[in-house]
């Protein structure tokens, strides 16, 4: 079965190897508040 | 806890990603990454916050250092906050073998603005001399590489 996110393809044009999605989640945490109780 | 409203998230995805027409950034928030096409930059390295990987060489075809993949068509647009689908369309290129790996890949501007990057899921790839690799193309969900803000 082939991931949707990327695949390596022999000369023959089958799949030899895949991947998933690549997810860039580009602020994750950044908005977290300080479990501290600090600023 | 999340700490930006969402539909703002949506502007500012749209105007850091390809989703103007033939790939071009949207421009809602001015043009910080440019007024022509987005491009992909593959690397054999992983890119950080602060600087490019090592960019692939040239390839037997579809992959030209300097240029990588260059962006020919919209991604859906980002609403209500969901995600950019990367690339519109199916991108691929013929391995020369060197080198044989694909680790990272960044979202820059037309003159090489960073922006988004990340690993690749599963990095390295590893793809031998005359094999292909390709990130898959589609609409929002279906795209190879999600872009989102949380």
């Amino acid at each position: 079965m082939t991931d949707p996110g990327w695949q390596v393809l022999g000369p023959d044009g089958n799949v030899v190897d895949s991947g998933g999605q690549t997810v860039t989640e580009a602020s994750s945490g950044a908005g977290e508040e300080n479990p501290d109780g600090g600023d | 806890m999340a700490a930006i409203d969402q539909a703002l998230v949506s502007i500012l995805l749209n105007g850091l990603t390809p989703t103007g027409a033939a790939g071009i950034p949207g421009t809602a928030i001015g043009t910080p990454v440019g007024t022509a096409a987005m491009r992909i930059r593959l690397n054999s390295t992983l890119s950080t916050a602060a600087a490019f990987g090592t960019e692939l060489t040239t390839q037997t075809s579809g992959y030209t250092a300097g240029t990588g993949w260059v962006m020919a068509n919209a991604s859906a647009v980002s609403s209500a906050g969901s995600a950019v689908g990367v690339p519109a369309v199916t991108q691929s290129f013929v391995s020369n073998g060197s080198p044989t790996a694909v680790v990272s890949f960044d979202l820059t501007g037309s003159a090489a603005q960073r922006g988004f990057w990340g690993p690749f899921n599963g990095q390295p790839v590893n793809v031998a001399s005359g094999n292909t690799f390709q990130v898959t193309g589609g609409s929002g969900a279906a795209a190879g590489i999600q872009i989102s803000l949380t």
